[in-house]
């Protein structure tokens, strides 16, 4: 254990010890410029500059945690008998780091408050900055020393816990990757702070184990901080103690077979990054524009809307263009590469064309599959950060649009792949469906119950929003069209797979 | 160098002719039928209104025709043979001139022949003269130099499209990219000048410049798009051949 700290203090050095002191006192140094605090209350506010805290202390513990995470070289950790053993006492070791870090900090803190006059109370001088998080932390704590206690104390916690954390990383997922959760963290703990709807969300952020007050003010931020803290303790100690039994014998199941080709083909990193940007970009879109939302539903309503029959209106038509193509343009790319190429290699350990078109199928399946959940995230997070609220009724909504999106896109899909596998070119599969969503711009009374784009919330009579066909007749238009084309292409599917 | 492109032109003439017919019927027919459910204030209205569905759709028009004929000579490995015979440089440029005189007519010739329909129906005129649009005195007192004039810009924009789909077809392995690729990008850009709120930098705005109300619209309007497109093609072009290390003709 011993050599374990000496090695930590060495690794931590004398430079960042240094310009955190010299960080810490010019933030608490400038603090003290206009105010007339006391000295407690000095040391109180340089502790929860918000400044400070968030774009100068945070960054340097995670500087800090780094590179002392990784592991060490395996004939040291031989030593200790088991990983189990070397992780739980580097842990422990490691809380050297975060008694360095909280000494340094009260150091430069008690130094650039000397020569303030003494008084431990709550009082403030009119027109204090510090007033609100005062009267925060005033709930709480007897008084500004208290709190400071209390404060640094939480700190040196929060430090212990993510030194733990970057251990954890570097050992499961590598240096390279460790660094860019942590950064991931890091930015998730300034969007908390900056912006102002993710505060609804029960989300533990780096900001939340660190810094005392963004635990207050919010109902049951401390029980989620809590839990959150707690789980994650005992998730890392319980993962070097029981690994999984895939881990220990280092090698993993590989799905076998036609569909696990073509689903390694389809499900690419890329793809699915493509699919997220996309729902990302169009909630965000649907959420920063219009007017101000009254409800839940009148956001699953917006976020789902579409474009509407016998007119033309060129942003909701390209929006619904991109939001219903996005998956169908990475089948269509996947089909191309994969599926015509034709590979002899794929034929060959095939047991039958209809064992192909049955992989390709599931495959297609269950990448379509992956869209409506996103969307069903999207719906949910985007209704509690733009309409603040999603209760039973905008959920239930939320539900049924998610279901006629998937139906749409589904038979979209099918559609697609039908005009694939009767022309041998995916390009006019893609071009029919174009063509598809077009003809909603046909000022005609048949155009209303025309399946493509019919997820569309204005196309469809919803019960709040009295406009379109009838959702159950919307409902049975999408899967009867889908029974058809299932048929059609159970039918021809297989004899076309490999051309006639 | 005549040869070479009389050569090219065997080769795609027929789907070029195609499409040109195609497009002309389709465009002189929605001129010809659409403007009743409108109120015009000029006789080119009827133009304006007709046409207004190929502004979205022209990508695919030029670049269909022609850009598969590239990927095929690379995908069956005719470029091999070119090779010895006719400089690799001069063969692809060659082939892009023909490329682009075809994706010019396509997009010019329907465009002024709707227009000559537009002039020929002389609809009735009904609505109240708002002066909204760009080079009004233009657009009503010399229709054919407005509409000759803004078809062979639209032709010379159709010709940077189907650039794009040639770099694409230079490069890239996967036909369905090639031939949809320009249409992605100009889809993809119009929505996200639009949400941005510059929508009058959109390539569509310079190819339709009445598509916005003209207090907003200025020169920037039709360099913009057309740059950010030749912009893209030119990183297209050097990330495929530097960063990829992509090659036209692989041996």
């Amino acid at each position: 254990m011993i050599p374990l700290i000496r090695k930590n203090i060495r690794l931590l050095g004398i430079g960042k010890n240094l310009l955190l002191f010299i960080g810490c006192f010019l933030f608490s140094f400038s603090s003290r410029g206009g105010t007339v605090l006391s000295f407690e209350q000095h040391l109180l506010s340089g502790t929860t500059d918000h400044y400070y805290l968030i774009f100068f202390l945070m960054p340097l513990i995670l500087l800090s945690c780094l590179p002392l995470a990784e592991d060490d070289p395996p004939y040291v950790i031989f030593r200790f008998g088991s990983y189990r053993h070397y992780f739980i006492r580097k842990w422990i070791s490691l809380g050297v780091l975060p008694a360095i870090l909280v000494l340094v900090q009260l150091a430069a803190i008690l130094l650039s408050g000397v020569g303030l006059p003494m008084e431990n109370t709550w009082r403030l001088p009119d027109g204090s900055l510090e007033a609100e998080l005062f009267e925060a932390l005033s709930q709480v704590f007897s008084s500004p020393l208290t709190a400071f206690a209390g404060c640094t104390g939480y700190l040196f916690l929060g430090i212990w816990l993510i030194s733990g954390l970057c251990m954890w990383l570097a050992h499961f997922a590598g240096h390279k990757h460790s660094v860019r959760i942590v950064v991931g963290l890091y930015v998730l703990s300034i969007l908390w702070v900056k912006v102002p709807g993710i505060h609804a969300f029960p989300i533990t952020g780096l900001n939340h184990l660190l810094i005392l007050h963004h635990n207050l003010g919010i109902p049951h931020r401390w029980l989620v901080t809590g839990i959150t803290a707690a789980l994650l303790a005992l998730f890392l100690i319980g993962s070097v103690c029981f690994p999984s039994k895939r881990k220990l014998l280092g090698k993993s199941q590989k799905r076998r077979g036609v569909q696990a080709y073509y689903q390694r083909a389809l499900f690419q990193k890329q793809d699915l990054m493509i699919l997220c940007g996309v729902v990302l970009g169009m909630t965000v879109y649907k959420g920063l524009s219009g007017p101000e939302l009254s409800s839940g539903q009148e956001w699953v309503y917006r976020l789902f809307s579409g474009h509407g029959t016998g007119s033309f209106h060129i942003l909701a038509f390209l929006e619904m263009l991109l939001v219903n193509t996005a998956p169908l343009y990475l089948i269509a790319v996947f089909a191309e590469a994969s599926v015509s190429e034709q590979s002899t290699f794929v034929s060959v350990r095939s047991n039958s064309r209809k064992e192909m078109f049955h992989g390709i199928l599931r495959t297609v399946i269950k990448f379509i599959a992956i869209y409506p959940v996103l969307w069903f995230l999207a719906g949910l997070t985007g209704g509690l950060i733009f309409a603040d609220r999603m209760d039973l009724i905008a959920i239930q909504f939320l539900v049924e649009c998610v279901a006629f999106k998937f139906l749409d896109i589904l038979l979209q899909t099918l559609v697609m792949l039908f005009c694939y596998l009767v022309t041998r070119q995916i390009t006019v599969g893609f071009l029919a469906i174009l063509a598809g969503n077009f003809l909603c711009v046909i000022p005609q009374n048949w155009v209303h119950y025309l399946p493509f784009g019919l997820s569309g919330t204005v196309r469809v009579d919803w019960d709040s929003f009295g406009m379109g066909i009838p959702a159950g007749m919307a409902m049975m238009i999408l899967i009867g069209c889908l029974a058809v084309t299932l048929s059609l292409l159970e039918l021809l599917g297989s004899n076309n797979l490999l051309g006639r | 160098m005549f040869r070479l492109m009389k050569n090219e032109w065997k080769k795609i003439w027929i789907p070029v002719l195609l499409t040109l017919i195609v497009v002309t019927v389709a465009a002189c027919t929605m001129t010809a039928t659409i403007y009743p459910d409108y109120s015009l204030t000029y006789t080119l209205d009827a133009w304006e209104v007709g046409t207004e569905y190929l502004s979205l759709l022209y990508p695919l028009f030029v670049v269909l025709p022609v850009c598969w004929n590239l990927h095929q000579e690379r995908k069956n490995n005719f470029l091999v043979y070119v090779q010895p015979r006719v400089p690799m440089r001069k063969y692809l440029w060659v082939k892009w001139m023909v490329y682009a005189i075809s994706a010019f007519c396509i997009i010019t010739i329907p465009y002024i022949l709707s227009a000559v329909t537009a002039l020929r129906i002389d609809p009735h005129l009904d609505a109240l003269n708002m002066g909204n649009r760009i080079f009004e005195n233009t657009y009503s007192e010399n229709p054919v130099v407005y509409a000759v004039t803004l078809s062979v810009f639209r032709g010379l924009i159709g010709v940077l499209v189907m650039t794009m789909g040639f770099v694409l077809a230079m490069y890239c392995e996967n036909i369905f990219v090639v031939l949809t690729g320009p249409f992605l990008y100009t889809i993809l850009e119009n929505f996200v000048l639009a949400i941005l709120g510059v929508p009058q930098y959109r390539l569509v705005t310079a190819f339709d410049p009445n598509c916005l109300s003209p207090e907003v619209i200025t020169t920037m309007s039709f360099v913009a798009g057309p740059s950010l497109l030749a912009a893209v093609i030119i990183l297209l072009a050097i990330y495929f051949s530097k960063v990829k290390k992509e090659k036209v003709v692989k041996v």
